[in-house]
């Protein structure tokens, strides 16, 4: 039995090119359909002469149903797994002229508004001289593998074939490929065609990304919208259609500070609402999952690809798709593929919802679809309204980076959160999500943003006053009395001058939340005023 | 000809500019390093005026007819439409890619250059992944599994001075690189668009994001410079220079390459210019290259790719608004493997004496 597979991109490079959520939809999109195109092509493979010849993709999930479904977002990971009885230079030989013929249809798609996503059902002869073809195919940068189980595991030292083929093409993905010769920036935008174009002409994957409308009506979702990033900011006071319509006319960066300047005066608009959070999200535990599924049976493998498959993508009256948990928050999600997913929200959302609860949401289902040993690991950036998304996506993978690393052998599922000011200065916090300590930290920040409690405005002014106090504390004494000497520094010593109980219990809590970081060094400590400072910070204070 | 080293020590927070400008975006952020072509460009037009040879205009600066003679036999005069066919900058042989300099009671200790692509950090020890051909199975192109390499933790970033890049060399252990953030501190500033440059722009705010070098730390840059018929207050002298956007100034102080740096392995490449072939070459600088060098190697290391434009002027008179056309560079750091020794293609015109197409030589 043969292997093969294949992996895609530039996805980062393509991202870079986006300032509006559709862009990046679309971006994203592009990859996800190809990929399902390309992959439908092989698994309708059919050898005219012995019908005994098959390819089956093992990862991502696909059947009849899901390689003809249109889905709302790029669910397509960027690589697949496919094994085959084909012999291998056949099975090379096959790739390759579905990879051209995939590219060659998307080229003219991309190249004529008239053609539709129909083209991809043709088959036949490519004019590989059609400049449309060269230039996608000098933009697209993809590598791929046809190798024996057996012998790519002994080579690599990898015990199952899914991680062998993982660390081979992660590998090949460094080789960034040059076409000197074809220049893959042959499309200009016109005025007529997209408000506010780019300078000069842009790649094909980059024309349609200004084309997400056609792309909608070309997978049948009429009723999706793109929020721009102040509807999503917003959410938890944007009632009506009419609120944002100008807005959606013409969502450059420029109209949004006019935008805000009309919403300002509404009762409920608070400093938080000019804050987005970009949510990068990854599993944890994936591959000690696969690693027991290939030790069971092999063949569980693509059980456990359809499982990712319904949690990404089932609706129902008990579950709902990704799509939906991110739109009824108030959000947008951009892509889900595998066990990544990026996407937008607000800091609260409607119907009374705040980001912690949207990421729980979101843990719960992972969780459900995919057992308990497995759990979702976050990178969140928020984001002054005017910051430049790709710095936002990009802060939102470091982030998850820093949530992973916080992970160990026997514990996962963490938050990295930070805010970046509109100066760029940063603060940021790591949680595990199933601690005490995160969930007196979101009490707080719930809490403090609903003005439900009140925090003293000089309070990070006054515990650093007293930091050696602090560290001395949890340095040096037992967990009791440690205790006993907390609530003396805050009776005596970190006082509110307002007198309000909600000022009273803003510290009480403040209080409890230090009683468990016990800040014993000044790093932790400062890290605990950072926490605070994200608070206090989107409350308004300067 | 003589090797000179110069010293740039910023006198205030510096942004070295790229592609992206204001006009697309309300955040900018400045790169660690100056472009190839920047640091030309700057160092030209600084001999020029320590020189007497240009004049103030609303646009910048710019050298008189009477002068041009003068000026072209000290600083050439290729320029951005030309500089692939004109590889003529005067007096200037060669300027290398810009580093940075450790500097202990105003010597220079060390030299540091951002490291490879290669590097990666397993059990406490720093030290390359190397590629591992397999057999038995297909692909377009060789197919390589880099050793030891996890996409999750990624290559080490940083810098590396004499020690790193000798033990580099030699394929050892690899001493604990620097990281940007222990040298370069950044400087946010908010600032407040003008309209046509003169008046604010209401509401046109935007985030700039400059860097300050920690004490102890300056830039550096080796020049191959031709001063041997010179009278001595004609030749480059130490002074302040402007590289970069926003007026970036830095104090300039030029001296001979000290002893303590001769064996420096980068150093050693920028001075050997003849063609060098190695079954492993490192980019030291950004490269232009007409083909498709993984038509040889059998695995590289080319993480993204680097678009680049000059702005051009049609005359000394105009204001450069028109960019030229964009080349898409292969970065520094990228690395290629071969079986044959190989080498990499010269760059073309004065590129080559910009230092572009640099490259370090393992075999």
């Amino acid at each position: 039995m043969n292997y093969l597979s294949l992996t895609i991109g530039p996805i980062y490079e393509t991202m870079s090119y986006c300032k509006k959520t559709r862009e990046l939809w679309a971006g994203s999109y592009f990859f996800s359909y190809f990929m399902k195109s390309l992959i439908k092509s092989l698994y309708e493979y059919k050898d005219e002469e012995n019908s005994d010849k098959k390819i089956e993709i093992i990862i991502p999930y696909s059947d009849e149903k899901v390689l003809d479904e249109y889905f709302e977002v790029g669910i397509f990971h960027d690589r697949f797994i496919a094994k085959s009885n084909i012999e291998k230079e056949e099975l090379k030989t096959i790739l390759e002229k579905r990879m051209d013929e995939t590219i060659y249809y998307m080229s003219l798609f991309i190249g004529d508004d008239n053609i539709s996503f129909d083209i991809f059902e043709k088959r036949g002869e490519i004019d590989k001289e059609n400049e449309l073809y060269q230039s996608l195919k000098s933009y697209l940068q993809y590598s791929y593998i046809i190798t024996d189980e057996d012998e790519l595991c002994s080579q690599t030292k990898k015990e199952n074939i899914v991680f062998a083929l993982d660390a081979v093409l992660d590998s090949m993905e460094l080789e960034s490929s040059f076409d000197f010769k074809n220049s893959s920036k042959i499309f200009e935008i016109k005025r007529e065609d997209y408000s506010n174009p780019p300078e000069g002409k842009v790649n094909p994957v980059a024309k349609l990304q200004y084309q997400a409308q056609r792309l909608k009506k070309e997978i049948k979702q009429n009723e999706l919208t793109f929020k721009s990033i102040p509807e999503i900011a917003l959410a938890s006071i944007l009632k009506h259609k009419n609120d944002y319509k100008e807005l959606n006319k013409d969502d450059d960066i420029e109209k949004y500070e006019a935008f805000y300047k009309e919403f300002e005066k509404d009762k409920d608009f608070k400093p938080h609402h000019k804050y987005f959070a970009v949510i990068s999200a990854d599993g944890d535990g994936m591959g000690s999952a696969i690693r027991s599924i290939y030790s069971e049976n092999p063949d569980y493998i693509t059980n456990f690809s359809e499982n990712i498959y319904k949690y990404i993508s089932e609706n129902s009256d008990n579950s709902k798709s990704l799509v939906n948990i991110f739109e009824e928050y108030g959000g947008m999600l951009i892509y889900a593929g595998g066990d990544d997913l990026l996407g937008f929200a607000p800091i609260f959302g409607k119907n009374e919802k705040n980001i912690f609860a949207l990421l729980e949401e979101l843990s719960n289902k992972f969780q459900e679809y995919l057992g308990k040993k497995v759990s979702l690991s976050y990178g969140v950036s928020l984001n002054y309204y005017k910051s430049p998304m790709i710095e936002a996506i990009k802060h939102a993978h470091s982030l998850l980076y820093d949530a992973k690393n916080n992970n160990t052998k026997d514990k996962s599922g963490s938050l990295a959160l930070s805010l970046s000011k509109h100066s760029g200065q940063t603060y940021e916090g790591v949680f595990f999500l199933s601690d005490d300590r995160y969930e007196l930290y979101k009490q707080l920040f719930i809490d403090e943003l609903s003005e439900v409690i009140k925090l003293p405005h000089n309070l990070q002014h006054s515990l650093k006053k007293y930091e050696t106090l602090f560290i001395d504390i949890f340095s040096n004494y037992t967990l009791e009395r440690s205790k006993q000497k907390l609530d003396a520094i805050f009776d005596n010593l970190i006082k509110d001058e307002s007198h309000s109980q909600e000022a009273k219990t803003a510290l009480d809590r403040v209080k409890e939340y230090i009683s468990i970081v016990q800040p014993e060094d000044e790093t932790t400590f400062d890290l605990l005023l950072t926490q605070l400072a994200i608070i206090k910070f989107l409350r308004g204070d300067r | 000809m003589a090797w000179k080293l110069i010293r740039l020590k910023p006198l205030k927070p510096f942004f070295f500019g790229k592609e992206t400008n204001f006009k697309n975006t309300n955040y900018a952020k400045s790169e660690y390093f100056p472009q190839q072509t920047q640091i030309t460009g700057a160092l030209r037009l600084y001999w020029m005026e320590q020189n007497g040879l240009m004049k103030m205009h609303k646009h910048g600066r710019y050298c008189t007819s009477d002068k041009a003679e003068d000026a072209k036999k000290f600083v050439g005069d290729a320029g951005a439409k030309n500089f692939e066919t004109d590889d003529n900058l005067g007096r200037f042989n060669f300027i290398s890619p810009m580093f940075l300099c450790k500097i202990v009671d105003n010597c220079i200790k060390d030299a540091l250059f951002e490291i490879p692509n290669d590097v990666i950090k397993e059990d406490c020890i720093y030290k390359t992944a190397n590629p591992k051909k397999l057999s038995n199975t297909l692909s377009s192109k060789p197919v390589v599994i880099l050793e030891n390499y996890d996409v999750k933790k990624d290559f080490v970033k940083g810098l590396g001075g004499l020690d790193f890049w000798k033990q580099y060399s030699r394929f050892e252990k690899l001493t604990c690189p620097i990281e940007h953030n222990k040298i370069f501190t950044s400087y946010e500033q908010v600032g407040i668009g003008l309209k046509d440059g003169k008046q604010v722009d209401e509401g046109k705010f935007y985030t700039k994001k400059s860097y300050m070098l920690e004490n102890g730390y300056e830039f550096g840059v080796l020049v191959d410079i031709d001063e041997n018929d010179l009278k001595e207050e004609k030749k480059l002298q130490d002074g302040i220079i402007t590289l970069g956007a926003e007026t970036s100034t830095f104090s300039f102080k030029i001296s001979d390459i000290p002893s303590s740096m001769q064996n420096h392995p980068l150093f050693e490449s920028f001075q050997n210019q003849t063609e060098q072939k190695g079954t492993k070459l490192i980019l030291l600088s950004d490269s232009m290259l007409d083909y498709s060098i993984d038509e040889n190697a059998y695995f590289q290391i080319v993480p993204y790719k680097v678009p680049f434009r000059m702005m051009q002027r049609k005359d000394v008179n105009e204001q450069a608004t028109k960019k030229s056309e964009e080349k898409l560079l292969v970065p520094k750091g990228s690395i290629y493997f071969f079986d044959e020794p190989s080498s990499l293609q010269k760059a073309k015109g004065a590129y080559v004496k910009m230092g572009f197409n640099q490259y370090l030589v393992l075999n």
